[in-house]
């Protein structure tokens, strides 16, 4: 067997995209205390170079034939006992389309990002810290990316959860000083949260989550003796289906479900908002969120083909399609309510994952996959884009006003009109807007495999989410840049205008990476029409041949799709409506009763967040307690004094025989002989 | 698999129990000459032992005696590795001595050599009578440390630790008895490869259970363990988490790997076993939250982790006894870097509780980076060691549970240790953010990294994560005689 199978020389950029950004935060460390801009050229050169290579992998798409393997041996087992269940893991890299596609948004979008951070964390005093994370973050989820087996992936999988954990705890002091709870916490009243437990909160919701998917891996190996993607879609078509598929399915889902903080491990997103800008830009919306639609596109082959033979494993789509569904109208109620720039976009983020879920989940149910599959794969691209320009731009405006509540800001248009811009493109991309904007393309994609579907209740949450997300991007837009100016926070923490020198647009550095992401929004929208087709072609023969389905690709009926068309807009029109008269024409908010007790249940986060604290954290606290307490310096404690006073008293017993008196001795030792004889006798007579 | 004969084992054994009265002698020389000597040469001979595997699959008969049998040393798959992680940690854990201790501490090095060989011993002893021998060994080695070195409750807590640990020794002595009373020979070397489980094998089976849950610190037999590794001077506390879990695998192991491999499919003794370790990982996980200093969680934390080795025990398979002697070895790095780490606060912050640390990330960014990787390792999670270990007990344990038929009992322990595992990254992520992170404290003002002191726990760290990138290294080698 040869070491290395297939071709590493030739396609070298499969595995130098992910090694680059690691030699790069290596590099970093080094550079960290010597020269400051050496280390931030190198922390956003290396991403820009696996962004090359992954453009590299790009060009490769119309020739080669996919997919391709490169491997080389990784774990062995040295058991000579001949019933292994697994022989060994060997390391891989998987190149095909959805692995290039992921590479080039995680890349792309990831090198703007980084640009944008120099100038943004320029003004804190050491961030060697910062730059080895972002570098070792993008090295991590590249190596996820381009994983072909389970268990590597499992790699990638936690080291983006490690820098996302050491991210959106960067601010680690969780300072209570009024200016950086207004920056850096987030939060209000009894939700409110530093960074640091921010972080710890994301990492242990996450991991809960990736146990299961554990348990789910090694179920799935277990019943088809592999954990390469590919292996297992090879076997498990034949011989039948096996019980343990359904359980392992949903178990994997489980780590998807935390990564991607779909219902019910949705809670922590939210709060990692405490992380700096392009932290929430490029872990939180751009890239490590979408793992979890990622890990379902990779497994939906192995379950596709395994739902052929045994229909009970279309549970496992029908289970995402209705996790996505409800998570994005959930999320999407919360974006509504919420008082803080970020956490808007943050809601808006898991809810529009949702989508992407939703739309994995009904390409599983029907025999057009693509049409979901491409759609969830085209929202994942254009919501990276547009959500990740709407981060940059949201840090800019906090930089600027001092506070990440809303009431802070307003008016800003002016002041700040780049940046206005930099809002309002992808804000309309997200909104849905047809024609223009990516997000139009990509969401009505979705609507489309889900109205083919029909599955009508999965339709109408989507529809009516819609109507919701067109509300609360309104909303923010128009509390931010609308309206009259409000007294900037900073100034009333300060007691004056210190902060003048914020009033405007932020530098170019900053400013130009918002922009450029924004032209990209529209690129992507422009071309949607060709793209759209692009992707379905693509990704419908590639999993078509992967799956065994060789058919015609059709994208729909016209009729479909102009219904679709027709109704999203008319959603659009009822979500963007209210909120426009309200929050940019300054109309009074109706104070009608059910209205605001519906709100304050929207911004009590449905009381979720809550349940979880009083279920889970505050009962193993309070366990932990008692054990300690009681347990352990109350039972054992005491068992252990009297076991030792009992020894006591028996020694002290035991001592009164000692008298010395030559009667007594001779009367026990000659007892003493009398039990030894009638033991031997015991023993040997019989 | 085949053991060649190799007087190999017999010098490894004789040249460890000779540098003690080295290091004694070496004293004269200079205060750091015994650490340094001790250091060196315990990770000489710990990197030989890994980089030839000349041990692997070696024996040396050292006696026959009339009716004891065969007195012999060997190192299949299980042992040789095991070893090799005791002398790389024990050399680290001695070179971080010379590096940095306030008063010195003489006779020390000796004792913690003594120690070190009895584990080695242990580690290699072919006959289970040379296996208590070597135990008691390391018994009063390490009580004779604690009595003289340990902290202010150092008496209390090293008799504790002795008439426990004794108690334990003497539990496994007659369950040795009693399984050589059933099967004849005590020699792993010549022990029938499948004996029926008599009755009185299965009471000897659950004799040495009984000293394994004392000497690993199982609960309800884990008072000693809180006291004594609070009380412990760091070195020997370090050395002791290692040995702590590591004997009581390896003699798990041993004994069903080479003893009675039948006698894991009694239901019974697997089921007690996996019902033991999934109360361990819950009551030490939880217990480790509400700790008030790094040394206790760190105790509770062990009683956590020793639940995972009797689950991947009681799996009875190849992966989960993979998984067991990984989790050993993953387990003593991090607990020893850890133990390091808690006596540098101990030593130059004057405390480690964690109420009265904080904010130390960014005044000590090498030791707090090295904490935090320690106990992610331990809570199994990727790239390091720990996360194998994790996987491989995991997987074993759901291989048993389909191969056996699907019972809902070992699916409970199953689904409720993988859910567990949330609760070792609750506990180490808990510690982490009480001690490094929020505003400085007064008692964190002064604290700056020792470089010097850094070094031995940075290789105990990037041990953890380059053993995690490459884990072949331990699955490429292990194997148990007579395989």
């Amino acid at each position: 067997m040869a070491v290395f199978s297939g071709d590493w020389i030739g396609l070298a950029p499969a595995w130098l995209c992910w090694l680059v950004p690691f030699a790069g935060a290596l590099i970093v460390l080094a550079l960290g205390k010597i020269s400051r801009k050496a280390m931030e050229s190198i922390g956003a050169a290396s991403v820009a170079a696996s962004a090359a290579l992954a453009l590299v992998m790009a060009t490769w798409i119309p020739g080669a034939d996919f997919p391709i393997r490169l491997t080389a041996p990784w774990v062995e087992l040295a058991g000579s006992s001949g019933d292994l269940p697994f022989p060994a893991i060997a390391f891989g890299i998987l190149v095909d389309p959805v692995s290039i596609i992921l590479a080039n948004v995680v890349a792309a979008v990831g090198a703007l990002i980084m640009v944008y951070s120099i100038r943004y964390m320029g003004e804190e005093p050491s961030t060697t810290r910062f730059w080895f994370l972002m570098d070792a973050f993008v090295g991590s989820m590249l190596f996820l990316v381009m994983s072909d087996n389970l268990v590597q992936m499992l790699f990638g999988w936690e080291g983006v959860g490690l820098c996302s954990y050491a991210l959106i705890g960067y601010w680690y002091r969780d300072s209570k000083d009024p200016k950086s709870w207004l920056t850096t916490w987030v939060g209000e009243g009894n939700e409110s949260y530093p960074p640091s437990h921010a972080g710890m909160k994301a990492f242990l919701m996450t991991r809960f989550g990736d146990v299961l998917m554990i348990a789910g891996v090694i179920l799935l190996a277990l019943s088809t003796g592999s954990f390469s993607f590919l292996e297992i879609a090879g076997r498990v078509g034949s011989g039948g289906s096996h019980p343990l598929l359904l359980p392992a399915s949903v178990l994997i889902l489980f780590g998807a479900i935390g990564k991607s903080a779909q219902l019910p491990l949705m809670e922590w997103l939210p709060d990692a908002m405490t992380g700096p800008a392009p932290v929430s830009a490029l872990i939180h919306a751009a890239t490590m969120v979408k793992a979890g639609v990622y890990l379902v596109a990779r497994v939906f082959p192995i379950f596709y083909i395994a739902a052929a033979a045994d229909p009970g494993l279309i549970r496992f789509f029908e289970i995402a399609a209705w996790v996505g569904a409800a998570t994005a109208f959930v999320s999407a109620t919360q974006a509504a309510v919420s008082t803080e720039l970020k956490k808007v976009l943050a809601y808006s983020t898991v809810s529009q994952i949702g989508y992407m879920m939703l739309a994995m989940g009904v390409a599983g149910t029907m025999a057009e996959f693509y049409i979901g599959y491409a759609g969830g794969i085209f929202h994942l691209m254009s919501h990276a884009v547009f959500k990740a320009a709407l981060f940059l731009a949201a840090g800019a405006v906090i930089h600027a006003t001092g506070s990440r509540f809303m009431h802070h800001m307003g008016g800003l248009r002016k002041r700040m009109p780049l940046t206005f811009l930099g809002v309002l493109i992808p804000s309309l991309s997200l909104m849905g807007v047809p024609i223009l904007f990516s997000g139009f393309w990509s969401k009505d994609m979705i609507l489309e495999a889900v109205l083919e579907s029909g599955n009508l209740p999965l339709l109408a949450v989507s529809l009516a989410t819609v109507s919701i997300t067109c509300f609360y991007t309104v909303r923010m837009v128009g509390k931010v840049f609308f309206g009259s100016p409000s007294a900037p926070a900073a100034a009333a923490v300060n007691g004056g205008g210190a902060d003048g020198h914020h009033a405007g647009d932020p530098s170019p550095l900053m400013s130009l990476p918002v922009l450029a992401l924004s032209a990209a929004t529209i690129a992507m929208g422009a071309l949607g029409v060709y793209e759209r087709e692009w992707l379905a072609r693509l990704l419908g023969g590639y999993i078509g041949s992967l799956v065994g389905v060789h058919g015609e690709i059709h994208l729909g009926d016209p009729a479909a799709q102009i219904m679709v068309s027709g109704a999203s807009l008319a959603f659009i029109v009822i979500g963007a409506v209210p909120a426009y008269l309200i929050y940019v024409r300054g109309m009074r908010i109706p104070t009608w009763r059910p209205l605001r007790s519906i709100g304050s249940f929207f911004a009590n986060r449905w009381y979720i967040n809550r349940a979880y604290y009083a279920l889970f954290v505050y009962p193993v606290f309070r366990l932990g307690g008692w054990i300690a307490d009681r347990v352990e310096e109350g039972a054992l404690r005491s068992a252990e004094r009297s076991a030792q006073s009992s020894l006591l008293w028996i020694v002290g017993r035991l001592k009164k025989t000692h008298t010395g008196g030559l009667n007594e001795n001779l009367i026990a030792a000659l007892a003493g002989m009398i039990l030894l004889v009638a033991m031997l006798l015991l023993v040997v007579v019989p | 698999m085949e053991l060649q004969s190799n007087p190999a084992v017999l010098y490894l054994i004789v040249a460890l129990l000779a540098s003690s009265p080295i290091a004694l002698m070496l004293e004269r020389l200079g205060r750091r000459a015994p650490a340094i000597f001790s250091g060196a040469f315990l990770t000489v001979s710990g990197l030989v032992l890994a980089l030839s595997g000349a041990l692997g699959g070696s024996f040396f008969v050292i006696a026959d005696l009339p009716f004891l049998g065969r007195i012999a040393l060997f190192a299949d798959g299980l042992s040789s590795p095991i070893l090799a992680a005791l002398l790389a940690v024990a050399g680290l854990v001695s070179f971080s001595g010379c590096l940095g201790e306030a008063k010195p501490q003489r006779g020390f090095q000796a004792l913690f050599l003594l120690y070190v060989a009895g584990v080695a011993g242990l580690f290699l002893s072919a006959n289970l009578v040379l296996v208590f021998a070597f135990l008691e060994l390391t018994l009063i080695a390490s009580w004779l440390a604690i009595g003289w070195w340990g902290g202010p409750g150092r008496g209390r807590a090293s008799i504790k630790y002795f008439i426990y640990t004794e108690l334990g020794a003497l539990m496994l002595l007659a369950g040795i008895l009693m399984l050589w009373g059933s099967t004849g020979t005590l020699d792993a070397l010549s022990a029938p490869s499948s004996t029926p489980a008599s009755p009185g094998a299965m009471l000897g089976i659950a004799f040495i259970i009984a000293g394994v849950f004392v000497k690993s610190a199982v609960f309800p037999a884990h008072g000693w363990l809180p006291d004594a590794y609070s009380e412990s001077p760091p070195r020997l506390a370090a050395a002791l988490s290692f040995s702590t879990i590591a004997v009581g695998a390896y003699l798990l192991l041993r004994i069903f790997g080479s003893f009675m491999p039948g006698a894991l499919s009694d239901p019974r003794v697997s089921g007690a076993l996996a019902a033991f370790g999934l109360f361990n990982i819950i009551y030490g996980g939880i217990a480790a939250i509400r700790q008030r200093d790094l040394r206790r969680v760190l105790s509770y934390s062990s009683i956590s982790q020793a639940g995972y080795v009797l689950i991947g025990v009681a799996s009875a398979t190849y992966v989960g006894f993979l998984g067991v002697l990984i989790w050993a070895v993953a387990h003593g790095f991090g607990k020893s870097a850890l133990f390091l780490i808690s006596g540098e606060y101990r030593g130059s912050l004057g405390t480690d509780s964690l109420d009265d640390l904080g904010g130390l990330a960014g005044k000590m960014p090498i030791t707090s980076s090295s904490l935090l990787l320690s106990f992610l390792s331990l809570a199994g999670i990727p790239p390091t060691l720990g996360f194998w270990g994790e996987f491989f007990i995991l997987f074993g344990f759901a291989s048993s549970l389909l191969s056996a038929g699907i019972d809902p009992f070992r699916l409970g322990v199953l689904v409720l240790a993988a859910a567990s595992t949330v609760v070792s990254a609750a506990y180490g992520l808990w510690t982490a953010r009480r001690i490094l992170y929020g505003e400085e404290t007064p008692a964190s003002a002064g604290a700056r990294d020792r470089i010097s002191f850094a070094l031995p726990v940075i290789a105990m760290v990037l041990a953890l994560v380059a053993l995690g990138i490459m884990p072949f290294l331990i699955t490429g080698a292990f194997w148990i005689y007579p395989g």
